[in-house]
């Protein structure tokens, strides 16, 4: 492998000659080894125009990148909205980000050029067109979790790389990539290593069919990137180009074709449509790029090793050496988690780590150990037992050291975001610990401290603009109405990349998260046609106090008229009338969830008659909301619907074919004002009883309602027992058992208390009394045996007498 | 006449190549090793290219598949002073690694201490010769060298197979031995300490399947390295193992008959069904509770064939097939035969239909699972 690695030839095909006007560098994203080689290019082309594979329209936050206070990582977040419909007809919004860090090629470039004050920029499509001209599901369209820019898949994807692994028995790209790349590269000089990568990325090129790279839209990237060079030299004598190896050599046959390319027609997209930010990015976030192959993965780590090579190249050492120090440095560092994870790694663990990767390193032929012998290392001497999930943690332990915790920073000169310096101050008012990739954990006490109902608020707005930051482990849930009678909440939260992306997503909305919320919310409730969802969304608004002031009257009254749905207006009111009892404990009293509650309330009662006749399945529904508004009725501020409500009840009462469930239920809450309804109600019981069978299983369900709305009915005289009573013996039995489970939930509405003294009525109508109907009664054995015995005498004895 | 070995031991079956490999090892070697680790690595992985020697191409086959780094990492370990702990599901070649690994670095793959619950701490350290002793008293010529013993004084690898099988106690009579390189035989008096030469180490093996028989101490635990072997998980490197398994077998037996390609492909494939619990269309199977490890599928191979062999039949019959795998699943419990049928019912159902083929044998081989 090293032989064909080795190949001058090509240099004939793609010369790297520092006498020619423009050197081509390839590289790979991230490799501290082409970061390496590629600062010594520039030490010794001494270029005067350095051009950085990337999107061309990010040009104006090279300043920031490279300021010196900035700290990587830091990732450009780049978006697109198709409006116009350029890409398909679906309209979509894009987003993709493209991270760099210390040991990235593209950054080191830039920054180089930034201090010896080299013209720069970056020469690929702005992201819009590059989606434009990519097909679905193809390179930058390939869908993805989360989208990256970089390109890495060419090297690392082809069916070409698993051949040359197996021919050079590593397990896998990553580890061919780092013997023959990266540590190598420590012991060869730049044309060497240059020759490596060319040779490397041509062969690759060259068994990728072209159709593959119109597709992906590699093949319009290139001739754009081909432009911008031929432009540069133009105005320049030495222009060095760093691109993704891949595209190397067709860009060298592109600026170099006797016959130029017509030059590519751009759209011109105003900054509301396609803009790029710079942000704040995590190694965790950028590994979890490199995962699709977007780079080198265990950023961590090679950082650590990009750190020695610098160390030991600026005290003039050679860089040789910075592998087995990182090695050392990093299972030590493994080793020092895991004391504090209650795992006892002894100092013979860590020198039989360090005999393992170093004696690893000489067996497969290494220069250096690299991160797979650490990983074998400490896999074979820290791991005690069976490997599985349970004795894991040492490997889990060096994946985290190997990904790296840091947190970049933007210099304090980036432009930054007025939502996300909005999102940092407030958590630095609330002493939000933000800087910290660990997930942190707080416990509110929303009704002693005005602070933390405050930060309840801010985490509830964070999560209502998606930006997964919080997340509720306890507390009261008003929307779903779970665990209303806690007090507390506890809440876990995390700084991501994700929270920063996010928040430049609604950026659009406002310069302050409450203020993004207030125009999300208003623009939610625009689209919003179900009253019920409305009110939901208008509980939301209320944890996050956000108020809804222009035209939500307006549109919310628009709703309730609209929505003529029963049960969407049903739960509007529960909503309401939540708020509305809320208020004065969460210190936001909103006066306008009475007057919906009313309007909702109002159009519920017009349409109560006609839920009489509902289907069975439904009424359970119905019974809450009509409980529901009849405890509201009962309330001082509602009381002028009272009367409303009862002639809404009487008129179903009156109506036939009434759903038994809620005809009982509606009996009940008319008997709970007024007693009089009694009559009726044993009328109504008694029609069930005399009817059919069918007509007395209905009975059962009656009931049901009735005991659901009013229950002491039972408890006062012995009426209601006595036909209960009848209504059971006159059921057959397979009646009976089909309507137990109904009378079963009936009873159930019942205290314990109040079921014993049901028991003592019903038992007295036997004659009996409640010591009585507990008795358990056992049968003597031998009693049984003398009633078999007799009952076969007499069998035998009929037997007998029949023949 | 000279009778065949049943089963030889590894420096014996390999001669030729681990003879080839010493002569042509320039490799640096840790001392009274018989191979470098490089060419250590290269009987047990194989090698591209057939080496020359005595004026033959020697060829190096793979001997172990599945997992090479596992391979490199035992030769290290072996190399330094802890020992060697191999341990995985029944079945997944870990004596066999072992015996690779004794043969190539020490010349032999004998010197084993066997762990059953009988073990005694005599069969690990040493015994005496009880005649001997009454009549010249203990004196070294007296004493029944163990395994261990003869490990720590040829420096040589000592293998101790299944040693969660033996009690707690005498296992840890290893930790001075290990810790130290140093056995005490108090009997001997002045003469009584055997130091441990370059060279020695001890590969132990346990099946996780006897875990919580008789857990090892930590103390003995930190003396060694663990490696976990798993069951092969390519179906291809599966049908390989089969192939070259059968193979040995058979010429050792003198079968004279040719592994049948594709149905040690369907072999490797309905063992690695059942033993994942998944088809390869994504159905979900009930895995039996029996080892499906890929020694019991090269097991059913060879019982198929030695029957067609001895019963004259000119090739393997999938009815016999599937009675033998009938044996090796429904060992433990009535359960395992239900999930072999099911799997029958659905997995092979579905092959029998869209690939057709030996699929469609082997499904009407069902009526024999019982």
């Amino acid at each position: 492998m090293e032989r064909i690695l080795r190949s001058k030839e090509i240099f004939e095909i793609i010369p790297f000659d520092y006498s020619q006007p423009a050197v081509f560098f390839p590289i790979r994203h991230h490799s501290p080894a082409c970061s390496y080689h590629l600062l010594k290019t520039i030490e010794a082309y001494q270029p005067d125009c350095i051009l950085v594979e990337g999107p061309k329209n990010a040009d104006k936050l090279i300043p920031v990148l490279t300021d010196e206070k900035t700290v990587l990582p830091v990732a450009f977040y780049y978006f697109y909205k198709d409006k116009a419909k350029h890409i398909n007809e679906e309209a979509d919004d894009y987003k993709c980000y493209y991270p760099f860090l210390y040991t990235s090629p593209e950054y080191n470039a830039l920054s180089a050029a930034v201090k010896k004050g080299i013209d720069c920029s970056f020469i690929d499509l702005p992201y819009g067109e590059m989606l434009i001209n990519t097909s679905e599901n193809k390179g930058i369209r390939t869908k993805r979790e989360i989208p990256a820019y970089n390109d890495d898949y060419y090297l690392s994807e082809s069916k070409y790389f698993e051949t040359v692994c197996e021919k050079t028995g590593m397990r896998n790209f990553e580890e061919f990539w780092e013997n023959f790349f990266e540590i190598d590269a420590l012991y060869i000089d730049t044309e060497e290593f240059v020759s490596r990568m060319l040779t490397y990325c041509y062969l690759l090129r060259k068994n990728t069919p072209i159709g593959e790279t119109i597709e992906d839209g590699c093949a319009v990237r290139e001739r754009y990137m081909a432009e911008n060079i031929i432009g540069a030299l133009e105005t320049h004598s030495r222009v060095l180009v760093v691109t993704g190896g891949f595209h190397t050599s067709a860009l060298y046959e592109l600026v170099h074709a006797k016959k130029k390319q017509p030059k590519l027609k751009l759209h011109h997209f105003d900054e509301s449509v396609q803009n790029v930010y710079a942000m704040a990015y995590s190694y965790e976030a950028a590994d979890a790029l490199n995962g699709y192959a977007s780079g080198m993965q265990n950023p961590g780590f090679y950082n650590s090793v990009w750190k020695k090579i610098m160390d030991k190249t600026t005290s003039g050492e050679s860089p040789a050496g910075a592998y087995e120090d990182t090695a050392l440095e990093t299972i030590l560092k493994c080793a020092k988690a895991a004391s504090k994870s209650d795992l006892l790694i002894t100092m013979s663990d860590i020198s039989s780590a360090v005999t393992m990767y170093r004696g690893l390193s000489v067996l497969r032929d290494k220069k250096e150990p690299g991160l797979f012998e650490l990983y074998d290392g400490v896999q074979s001497c820290f791991v005690k037992g069976e490997l599985n999930a349970s004795s894991e943690l040492p490997i889990k332990l060096l994946r985290q050291a190997a990904t790296g915790s840091e947190i970049g920073r933007l210099c304090e000169s980036a432009e930054k975001i007025p939502i996300v310096l909005n999102f940092e101050e407030i958590c630095r008012k609330y002493k939000l610990k933000i800087d910290q990739i660990i997930e942190q954990k707080i416990e509110l006490d929303l009704f002693s401290k005005q602070s933390h109902l405050e930060i309840s608020r801010f985490l509830y707005r964070m999560n209502f603009l998606g930006t997964g930051f919080g997340k509720k482990l306890k507390g009261a849930d008003l929307v779903n109405n779970t665990d209303r009678s806690r007090i507390r909440e506890i809440w876990s939260y995390r700084r991501t990349a994700e929270t920063e992306s996010a928040l430049i997503d609604v950026s659009a909305y406002g310069g302050t998260v409450e203020e993004a919320c207030t125009v999300l919310a208003a623009r939610r409730l625009r689209e919003e046609s179900k009253c019920s969802e409305a009110a939901k969304l208008y509980v939301e608004c209320f944890l996050m106090s956000v108020s809804l002031t222009e035209g939500f009257a307006e549109k919310m009254n628009d709703i309730i008229i609209n929505d003529g749905d029963f049960f969407s207006l049903g739960k509007a009111v529960y909503y309401f009338n939540m708020l509305h009892s809320l208020g004065r404990m969460y210190k936001d009293e909103r006066l306008d969830s009475v007057y919906f509650m009313s309007r909702c309330f109002r159009k519920l009662i017009i349409m109560l008659p006609s839920m009489i006749n509902i289907q069975s399945e439904y009424s359970n529904e119905c019974i809450k909301i009509c409980k529901m508004l009849y405890n509201l009725a009962g309330k001082e501020d509602m009381q002028q619907e009272y009367e409303m409500l009862i002639s809404a009840f009487e008129t179903m009462i009156a109506k036939s074919d009434p759903e038994p469930a809620l005809y009982g239920a509606v009996l009940g809450l008319l008997y709970s004002g007024n007693t009089g309804y009694k009559a009726d109600i044993k009328n109504a019981f008694e029609g069930y009883l005399m009817g059919t069978e069918d007509m007395r299983k209905q009975g059962a369900v009656f009931l049901r309602g009735l005991f659901l709305t009013a229950r002491d009915i039972v408890l006062v005289g012995n009426e209601f027992v006595v036909i209960t009573d009848q209504l059971i013996k006159l059921l057959p039995m397979e009646s009976f058992v089909e309507v137990l489970p109904e009378l079963r939930l009936a009873f159930s509405y019942f205290t314990p208390s109040e079921t014993d003294s049901i028991a003592e009525k019903a038992a007295a109508l036997y004659s009996t009394d409640k010591a009585e109907i507990k008795k358990r009664f056992y049968f003597n054995e031998m009693l049984y045996s003398a009633g078999l015995e007799l009952d076969r005498q007499i069998c035998s004895e009929i037997g007998e007498a029949i023949s | 006449m000279e009778q065949k070995l049943i089963k030889p031991p590894v420096e014996i079956r390999y001669a030729d190549e681990l003879e080839a490999l010493a002569a042509n090892d320039a490799g640096r070697k840790p001392e009274n090793w018989k191979l470098s680790p490089k060419a250590v690595r290269t009987f047990i992985l194989g090698s591209p290219k057939p080496i020359e020697y005595n004026g033959r191409k020697i060829e190096i086959k793979k001997k172990f598949f599945g997992n090479d780094a596992l391979v490199e990492r035992c030769i290290i370990t072996l190399a330094g002073s802890r020992g060697l702990m191999l341990v995985g599901e029944p079945g997944t070649a870990k004596t066999m690694l072992s015996e690779f690994l004794s043969a190539a670095i020490s010349g032999t793959s004998t010197n084993t201490v066997q762990g059953t619950a009988g073990t005694t701490e005599d069969m690990i350290k040493y015994s005496w010769n009880y005649a001997l002793l009454l009549a010249k008293g203990p004196v070294k010529e007296a004493l029944v060298p163990s395994p261990l013993y003869v490990g720590m004084s040829k420096g040589i690898i000592t293998r101790f197979e299944e040693i969660t099988r033996t009690p707690a106690e005498i296992q840890d009579s290893l930790i001075s031995v290990m810790s130290d390189k140093v056995l005490n035989i108090p009997e001997l008096e002045n003469d009584g300490l055997l130091f441990a030469k370059p060279g020695f180490n001890i590969i132990g093996t346990a099946n996780i399947r006897d875990k919580g028989v008789n857990e090892m101490s930590s103390a003995l635990k930190r003396r060694f390295n663990f490696e976990t072997v798993d069951p092969v998980n390519d179906v291809r490197l599966e049908r390989q193992i089969i192939i070259n398994e059968v193979e040995q077998s058979a010429a050792a037996a003198k079968i004279d008959m040719p592994v049948d390609i594709d149905v040690a492909e369907l072999l490797a494939i309905t063992y690695h069904e059942l033993r994942e619990g998944i088809s390869e269309t994504g159905m979900k199977i009930d895995k039996p509770s029996a080892v499906m490890s890929t020694a019991e599928a090269v097991s059913v191979y060879y019982q198929t064939m030695s029957n067609a062999w001895y019963y004259d039949q000119t090739s393997l019959s999938l009815a016999e097939l599937a009675k033998n795998l009938n044996n090796a699943v429904c060992k433990d419990t009535k359960d395992d035969l239900e999930k072999l049928k099911s799997y029958f019912n659905t997995v092979v159902k579905f092959k029998a239909e869209k690939v057709g083929g030996l699929w469609k044998e082997f499904y009407a081989a069902r009526k024999y699972l019982k």
